[in-house]
């Protein structure tokens, strides 16, 4: 089981260029919208034709420029879930996964063994009560779970799932991506691609991604690395690294944020272009205090000096159901004045960590230096 | 009252529409279909040019191309021995051309309005094209192009000018109910006039009636089915890109 896709097309703004091979199991394609993703799984399933490139499924080819090989949607054996599920409108349930046995070329004995297959279905998607619905009457996840029904019945080699939670109320979206991941991993063990753009839905459906930005795939490789360690500036943003720096590189291990006005001490080696540095939000620690030394500007000076120290205003307080933002501005220690030329800073903290602060917002933040990531512009 | 043109109009009307329906949803498909833009336009603009020519010039352009001693004309009289001009089937003729884009244009904006994605999903499933035509583009149109049906129907039942000029007046045989009309006031029988007038108002009034019912109708839902709700499909004339 594998998929292979080079492909080249050019688009409105900018010519899109994907690259990448998965073995088996499931892969996240995770980019801003308009980045070119549904166009890829559209080329893929063979709705769209790329300018030039080459597609493979399990050997077979799809798709070949140079030899001039393009294989219809019917005959590729790929299951497209569409964003808002592409329900036959003016079909009930049973109908519309019958539609998907129609290019299978199952051969059923009679009308009722037909019947009892396509209720089997239904009965695994705990939707056989919908047998004769109209799609126009369910909720979003039951049209999903038609959607996936009717798809699993034309028996695809590999899914494509475009947005798959995008048209769900929230509260659904958890519970649906529970249930696909178990579906599709374990009981259908289907080869899976999946486009999002939320980096929680890519990381908990997907072992190995992709990250998107306009033009093409930035970066790919196992999922945890990729967020531990995201390598260029696009795919640090878009796993949501919220503070990001450009770089001028002091030494081996130490580097000035040009964005944020301070000296960092990295724990990696600086290697060649790295041009940015990137913190997580919640990654910041508070400066402890070191004993009961009196804190006046020298003292401010001397650790802005060791680096890794920053000291701060508020400049705005932002309160989730679960967390708290403060948004942070740099204070130079020289005219005590807030520089608005640079980035202020993001700091997450959880509600436990804010109350144990006594909620009070502290001078002075710390850049723990293990959690600094050393970022390219881009690797290509 | 001669109740001769009351059937001759319903018999010019039924052929008529049979041809048209058939006719005009196949040529929507067709430019529906085309992705060459200019040749898109171009074959729009002949398909819609019988709907803006005056209906005598309609009727001329027939007669020079199906008059027996043009080339078409008289191919079909010398190899088939079929007569076209002045016979029952000119009236036809006529009806079709001039109700034809309606019923083509009704038809095209229907299928422009069907969600892409749903014969997308139709080819990924591996539904065959013709499948996919009649199982899921045509029912999910259905509404705006029974609608241009009903209304291509109206109009070959009202059609004069084009008649006339191919068909002739000869009563009994190409008079239809228009003609009839204008042959009872032409000879000062404003008595009979007024009773091909009620007769016509009726069948049409009822025409209309079924129009708005079959539109009302919608297959399934319009969340499901439909890109957003982009104007009303009541006539079909929703949008021409």
């Amino acid at each position: 089981m594998a998929i292979t896709v080079h492909i080249r097309k050019q688009l409105k703004d900018f010519e899109l260029k994907v690259d990448f091979d998965l073995e088996s199991g499931c892969m996240g394609l995770l980019g801003a919208s308009g980045c070119g993703k549904s166009m890829t799984l559209k080329c893929i399933a063979g709705i769209e034709t790329p300018d030039s490139g080459r597609i493979t499924l399990n050997g077979r080819v799809l798709f070949d420029s140079g030899r001039k090989i393009n294989v219809s949607p019917q005959k590729r054996k790929v299951g497209y879930l569409f964003q808002q599920y592409a329900l036959f409108p003016h079909m009930t349930v049973r109908q519309n996964v019958e539609a998907g046995l129609s290019g299978t070329g199952k051969k059923f004995s009679s009308r009722q063994e037909k019947n009892e297959y396509i209720t089997g279905l239904l009965e695994q998607f705990h939707i056989p009560e919908l047998a004769d619905a109209l799609p126009g009457r369910l909720s979003g996840g039951q049209q999903q779970r038609v959607a996936l029904a009717r798809i699993i019945a034309s028996d695809p080699d590999i899914l494509l799932l475009d947005e798959p939670f995008s048209a769900l109320d929230s509260y659904l979206r958890e519970q649906l991506l529970q249930e696909m991941k178990g579906m599709l991993g374990s009981t259908y063990q289907k080869d899976v691609l999946m486009v999002s753009h939320s980096r929680d839905e890519i990381y908990q459906m997907c072992p190995r991604m992709a990250i998107m930005c306009p033009g093409g795939i930035e970066i790919a490789g196992s999922t945890k690395e990729l967020f531990r360690n995201p390598v260029t500036v696009g795919a640090a943003r878009l796993t949501g690294c919220k503070n990001l720096s450009r770089a001028e590189i002091l030494s081996d291990h130490e580097l000035y944020a040009a964005d944020w006005g301070v000296r960092l001490h990295v724990a990696d080696v600086i290697t060649e272009g790295v041009t940015y540095v990137g913190l997580r939000a919640h990654d910041f620690a508070v400066m402890r205090e070191i004993g009961e030394v009196e804190r006046d500007n020298d003292f401010w000076l001397e650790n802005e000096r060791k680096g890794n120290v920053m000291r701060c205003t508020l400049e705005r307080i932002t309160e989730a159901p679960f967390e708290i933002y403060l948004i942070l501005r740099n204070v130079s220690s020289e005219n005590l004045s807030a520089k608005p030329d640079l980035q202020p800073i993001w700091w997450k903290l959880s509600k436990k960590e804010w109350e144990e602060m006594q909620e009070k917002i502290p001078e002075a933040i710390y850049f723990p230096s293990e959690k600094l990531i050393l970022l390219k512009e881009e690797i290509r | 009252m001669d109740w001769s043109p009351v059937l001759i109009s319903l018999k010019t009307a039924t052929a008529s529409i049979i041809i048209t329906f058939f006719l005009g949803a196949a040529m929507a498909e067709l430019v529906f279909c085309i992705k060459n833009k200019k040749l898109k336009m171009i074959l729009d603009g002949l398909f819609t040019l019988p709907l803006v020519l005056p209906p005598t010039v309609a009727g001329f352009f027939l007669l020079y191309i199906f008059g027996i001693r043009r080339p078409v004309g008289k191919f079909l009289v010398d190899y088939f021995s079929v007569k076209i001009a002045f016979s029952w089937e000119a009236t036809v003729l006529a009806a079709v051309l001039i109700s034809f884009p309606l019923m083509y244009r009704a038809a095209r904006g229907a299928f422009e309005q069907v969600n892409p994605d749903l014969l997308s999903v139709g080819r990924t499933l591996g539904m065959s094209e013709w499948n996919i035509f009649w199982k899921i583009q045509f029912p999910v149109a259905r509404p705006g192009v029974v609608s241009g049906a009903v209304l291509a129907f109206a109009r070959g039942l009202g059609e004069f000018g084009a008649t006339a000029m191919i068909a002739g007046n000869i009563s009994g045989k190409t008079r239809t109910l228009p003609l009839a009309v204008y042959a009872a006031v032409a000879s000062g029988d404003t008595r009979e006039a007024s009773g091909y007038v009620a007769v016509l108002v009726g069948i049409s009034f009822l025409v209309v009636i079924m129009m708005n019912y079959f539109s009302m109708k919608t297959p399934g839902s319009d969340r499901a089915g439909r890109r957003g709700r982009r104007g009303k499909r009541a006539a079909g004339f929703t949008e021409n890109k």
